[in-house]
Protein backbone atom coordinates (compact mmCIF):
# COMPACT_ATOMS: atom_id res chain seq x y z
CA UNK A 1 0.00 0.00 0.00
CA UNK A 2 1.17 3.40 -1.11
CA UNK A 3 2.25 5.70 1.78
CA UNK A 4 -0.85 7.03 2.80
CA UNK A 5 -0.39 10.55 2.89
CA UNK A 6 0.54 10.04 -1.11
CA UNK A 7 -2.29 10.55 -2.82
CA UNK A 8 -5.18 11.77 -0.20
CA UNK A 9 -3.42 13.42 2.74
CA UNK A 10 -3.95 11.99 5.77
CA UNK A 11 -6.13 8.71 5.87
CA UNK A 12 -8.59 9.13 8.50
CA UNK A 13 -11.54 6.95 8.42
CA UNK A 14 -15.22 7.13 10.67
CA UNK A 15 -17.21 3.68 11.10
CA UNK A 16 -20.41 4.88 12.40
CA UNK A 17 -21.81 2.20 13.93
CA UNK A 18 -25.81 2.67 14.52
CA UNK A 19 -26.76 -1.27 15.14
CA UNK A 20 -27.27 -2.82 18.43
CA UNK A 21 -24.44 -5.58 19.50
CA UNK A 22 -25.53 -9.05 19.46
CA UNK A 23 -28.92 -8.66 17.46
CA UNK A 24 -27.20 -6.95 14.29
CA UNK A 25 -24.00 -9.03 15.06
CA UNK A 26 -22.77 -8.83 11.26
CA UNK A 27 -22.91 -4.73 11.22
CA UNK A 28 -21.24 -5.28 14.20
CA UNK A 29 -18.43 -7.38 13.48
CA UNK A 30 -18.08 -6.18 10.11
CA UNK A 31 -17.33 -2.64 10.90
CA UNK A 32 -14.64 -4.18 13.84
CA UNK A 33 -13.11 -6.57 11.00
CA UNK A 34 -12.97 -3.20 8.81
CA UNK A 35 -11.32 -1.26 11.83
CA UNK A 36 -8.89 -3.59 12.39
CA UNK A 37 -7.47 -4.24 8.74
CA UNK A 38 -7.47 -0.66 8.46
CA UNK A 39 -5.19 0.13 11.53
CA UNK A 40 -2.94 -2.57 10.93
CA UNK A 41 -2.59 -0.38 7.31
CA UNK A 42 -1.99 2.15 9.30
CA UNK A 43 -4.61 3.76 8.38
CA UNK A 44 -6.30 6.63 11.40
CA UNK A 45 -10.20 4.46 12.97
CA UNK A 46 -12.60 6.48 14.80
CA UNK A 47 -15.39 4.11 15.91
CA UNK A 48 -18.08 6.62 16.19
CA UNK A 49 -21.26 4.99 18.43
CA UNK A 50 -24.68 6.20 17.77
CA UNK A 51 -28.07 5.31 18.24
CA UNK A 52 -28.33 1.67 19.45
CA UNK A 53 -24.59 1.47 18.88
CA UNK A 54 -23.82 2.78 21.81
CA UNK A 55 -24.24 -0.68 23.19
CA UNK A 56 -21.12 -1.90 21.82
CA UNK A 57 -19.33 0.09 24.85
CA UNK A 58 -21.70 -0.59 27.48
CA UNK A 59 -19.38 -2.33 30.17
CA UNK A 60 -19.94 -5.86 32.21
CA UNK A 61 -21.25 -6.98 28.54
CA UNK A 62 -21.40 -11.09 29.40
CA UNK A 63 -22.62 -12.17 25.93
CA UNK A 64 -20.98 -15.41 26.63
CA UNK A 65 -24.15 -16.44 29.04
CA UNK A 66 -26.00 -17.06 25.99
CA UNK A 67 -23.39 -18.22 23.99
CA UNK A 68 -22.13 -15.42 21.90
CA UNK A 69 -18.59 -13.96 21.61
CA UNK A 70 -17.57 -10.58 23.38
CA UNK A 71 -17.60 -7.47 20.89
CA UNK A 72 -16.07 -5.96 23.85
CA UNK A 73 -13.05 -7.80 23.06
CA UNK A 74 -13.04 -6.75 19.18
CA UNK A 75 -13.77 -3.27 20.77
CA UNK A 76 -10.08 -3.23 22.95
CA UNK A 77 -8.01 -4.80 20.57
CA UNK A 78 -8.94 -1.53 17.70
CA UNK A 79 -8.38 0.68 20.90
CA UNK A 80 -4.74 -1.21 21.25
CA UNK A 81 -4.11 -0.34 17.65
CA UNK A 82 -4.91 2.86 18.15
CA UNK A 83 -8.12 3.22 17.67
CA UNK A 84 -10.59 6.25 18.88
CA UNK A 85 -14.20 5.07 20.60
CA UNK A 86 -16.86 7.83 20.68
CA UNK A 87 -20.29 7.53 22.25
CA UNK A 88 -22.99 10.39 20.96
CA UNK A 89 -23.87 12.04 24.26
CA UNK A 90 -28.04 12.16 23.10
CA UNK A 91 -27.79 8.56 21.98
CA UNK A 92 -26.71 7.59 25.30
CA UNK A 93 -29.12 9.85 27.86
CA UNK A 94 -32.58 8.89 25.48
CA UNK A 95 -31.22 4.75 26.34
CA UNK A 96 -30.63 5.96 30.23
CA UNK A 97 -26.98 5.31 29.70
CA UNK A 98 -24.19 7.91 30.80
CA UNK A 99 -20.53 7.69 30.27
CA UNK A 100 -20.08 5.68 33.79
CA UNK A 101 -22.19 2.55 31.93
CA UNK A 102 -19.12 2.81 29.24
CA UNK A 103 -15.60 1.04 29.05
CA UNK A 104 -13.38 3.34 30.03
CA UNK A 105 -11.74 4.06 27.09
CA UNK A 106 -15.04 5.27 25.28
CA UNK A 107 -15.11 8.97 25.28
CA UNK A 108 -18.42 10.97 24.69
CA UNK A 109 -19.43 13.35 22.36
CA UNK A 110 -21.84 15.90 21.57
CA UNK A 111 -23.97 15.45 18.69
CA UNK A 112 -23.38 18.69 17.55
CA UNK A 113 -19.86 17.79 17.38
CA UNK A 114 -20.53 15.25 14.71
CA UNK A 115 -20.26 17.83 11.32
CA UNK A 116 -16.82 18.69 12.90
CA UNK A 117 -15.60 15.27 13.64
CA UNK A 118 -16.72 13.76 9.98
CA UNK A 119 -15.53 17.13 8.34
CA UNK A 120 -11.92 15.67 10.37
CA UNK A 121 -12.00 12.48 8.48
CA UNK A 122 -11.60 11.65 4.90
CA UNK A 123 -14.21 8.91 4.65
CA UNK A 124 -17.45 8.14 6.87
CA UNK A 125 -18.79 4.89 6.59
CA UNK A 126 -21.95 3.70 8.15
CA UNK A 127 -22.67 0.32 9.80
CA UNK B 1 -23.52 13.33 -10.12
CA UNK B 2 -20.98 16.14 -11.15
CA UNK B 3 -18.77 15.45 -13.57
CA UNK B 4 -15.11 15.12 -12.06
CA UNK B 5 -12.64 17.69 -13.47
CA UNK B 6 -8.74 17.18 -13.57
CA UNK B 7 -6.82 13.87 -12.60
CA UNK B 8 -9.67 11.02 -12.82
CA UNK B 9 -11.34 10.36 -9.24
CA UNK B 10 -11.78 7.06 -7.51
CA UNK B 11 -14.92 6.03 -6.00
CA UNK B 12 -15.77 2.78 -3.99
CA UNK B 13 -18.92 1.65 -3.12
CA UNK B 14 -19.83 -0.55 -0.42
CA UNK B 15 -22.72 -2.71 -0.40
CA UNK B 16 -23.91 -4.16 2.44
CA UNK B 17 -27.09 -5.21 1.73
CA UNK B 18 -28.75 -8.53 0.37
CA UNK B 19 -31.00 -8.28 -3.02
CA UNK B 20 -34.77 -8.22 -2.46
CA UNK B 21 -34.81 -7.32 1.28
CA UNK B 22 -33.40 -4.05 0.52
CA UNK B 23 -32.86 -1.40 -1.79
CA UNK B 24 -29.34 -0.80 -1.50
CA UNK B 25 -27.63 -2.78 -4.16
CA UNK B 26 -29.96 -1.57 -6.93
CA UNK B 27 -29.38 1.98 -5.76
CA UNK B 28 -25.95 0.98 -5.39
CA UNK B 29 -25.21 -0.42 -9.01
CA UNK B 30 -26.94 2.61 -10.53
CA UNK B 31 -24.77 4.96 -8.98
CA UNK B 32 -21.77 2.60 -10.14
CA UNK B 33 -23.06 2.79 -13.63
CA UNK B 34 -23.43 6.62 -13.73
CA UNK B 35 -20.02 7.00 -11.88
CA UNK B 36 -18.33 5.00 -14.33
CA UNK B 37 -20.35 6.80 -17.15
CA UNK B 38 -19.42 10.42 -16.67
CA UNK B 39 -15.27 8.94 -15.96
CA UNK B 40 -15.17 8.18 -12.91
CA UNK B 41 -13.09 5.59 -11.50
CA UNK B 42 -15.35 3.21 -9.69
CA UNK B 43 -15.42 0.31 -7.51
CA UNK B 44 -17.85 -1.93 -5.70
CA UNK B 45 -17.18 -4.25 -2.91
CA UNK B 46 -19.55 -6.33 -1.69
CA UNK B 47 -19.77 -6.83 1.97
CA UNK B 48 -21.68 -8.96 4.47
CA UNK B 49 -25.23 -9.86 2.90
CA UNK B 50 -24.14 -8.01 0.09
CA UNK B 51 -22.55 -10.46 -1.24
CA UNK B 52 -25.51 -12.33 -1.75
CA UNK B 53 -26.05 -10.39 -5.55
CA UNK B 54 -22.84 -11.88 -6.60
CA UNK B 55 -25.14 -15.35 -7.15
CA UNK B 56 -27.80 -14.10 -8.58
CA UNK B 57 -26.83 -15.61 -12.18
CA UNK B 58 -30.26 -17.01 -13.59
CA UNK B 59 -32.93 -14.84 -15.54
CA UNK B 60 -35.94 -13.64 -13.68
CA UNK B 61 -39.20 -12.13 -14.20
CA UNK B 62 -38.51 -9.33 -12.17
CA UNK B 63 -35.76 -7.06 -11.44
CA UNK B 64 -32.17 -8.83 -11.03
CA UNK B 65 -29.28 -7.63 -9.17
CA UNK B 66 -27.32 -10.02 -10.35
CA UNK B 67 -27.88 -8.57 -13.94
CA UNK B 68 -26.85 -5.35 -12.96
CA UNK B 69 -24.45 -6.55 -11.71
CA UNK B 70 -23.29 -8.39 -14.57
CA UNK B 71 -23.25 -4.82 -16.33
CA UNK B 72 -21.16 -3.28 -13.95
CA UNK B 73 -18.74 -6.13 -14.84
CA UNK B 74 -19.17 -5.80 -18.48
CA UNK B 75 -18.30 -1.48 -18.42
CA UNK B 76 -15.33 -2.17 -16.31
CA UNK B 77 -16.24 -1.70 -13.00
CA UNK B 78 -14.10 -3.17 -10.48
CA UNK B 79 -16.41 -5.59 -8.12
CA UNK B 80 -15.17 -7.65 -5.38
CA UNK B 81 -16.74 -9.39 -2.84
CA UNK B 82 -15.84 -10.24 0.62
CA UNK B 83 -14.30 -13.94 0.28
CA UNK B 84 -15.09 -14.10 4.39
CA UNK B 85 -18.43 -12.91 3.70
CA UNK B 86 -19.11 -15.51 1.22
CA UNK B 87 -17.96 -18.47 3.55
CA UNK B 88 -19.79 -17.16 6.01
CA UNK B 89 -22.61 -17.96 3.79
CA UNK B 90 -21.85 -20.49 1.96
CA UNK B 91 -21.69 -19.54 -1.40
CA UNK B 92 -19.37 -20.84 -3.67
CA UNK B 93 -16.76 -18.92 -5.81
CA UNK B 94 -17.95 -21.14 -8.64
CA UNK B 95 -21.82 -20.23 -8.84
CA UNK B 96 -20.65 -16.53 -8.88
CA UNK B 97 -21.39 -14.28 -12.04
CA UNK B 98 -18.46 -14.32 -14.01
CA UNK B 99 -15.54 -11.25 -13.35
CA UNK B 100 -16.78 -10.80 -9.54
CA UNK B 101 -13.64 -11.36 -7.79
CA UNK B 102 -13.67 -12.59 -4.56
CA UNK B 103 -11.23 -10.37 -2.15
CA UNK B 104 -10.61 -10.03 1.49
CA UNK B 105 -11.33 -6.43 3.74
CA UNK B 106 -7.83 -7.10 3.98
CA UNK B 107 -6.30 -7.12 0.47
CA UNK B 108 -9.12 -5.37 -1.58
CA UNK B 109 -11.00 -3.08 0.79
CA UNK B 110 -8.66 -1.13 2.65
CA UNK B 111 -6.73 -0.57 -0.85
CA UNK B 112 -9.83 0.66 -2.15
CA UNK B 113 -11.00 2.62 0.93
CA UNK B 114 -7.07 4.06 0.97
CA UNK B 115 -6.93 5.04 -2.74
CA UNK B 116 -10.23 6.52 -3.11
CA UNK B 117 -11.49 10.26 -2.98
CA UNK B 118 -15.01 9.26 -1.63
CA UNK B 119 -16.38 6.38 -0.36
CA UNK B 120 -20.02 5.93 -0.41
CA UNK B 121 -21.79 3.11 1.59
CA UNK B 122 -25.33 1.67 1.11
CA UNK B 123 -27.21 -0.32 3.84
CA UNK B 124 -30.12 0.25 6.18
Amino acid sequence: MPDKEEKNGTSRVLLSLHSGTYGRTDDVVGAFILADTLLTKGIDVTILLRGDGVYAAQAGQRPRTIGLDSHIDHLEAAVEMGATVLAVAQDLKSRNLSKDDLVEYAKVVDEKELATLMAQHQHWIPF
Amino acid sequence: MPKPEGPKKTLTILVMRGPYVSQAPELAVHTAIEAKRLGYNVNLFLYLDGVFSSHLTKDKEYHNPGEWLHWCVAKGINVAMCSRCTGARDLEASCAIPGIRFGSVWEELTHMIHDSDKVLTFTD
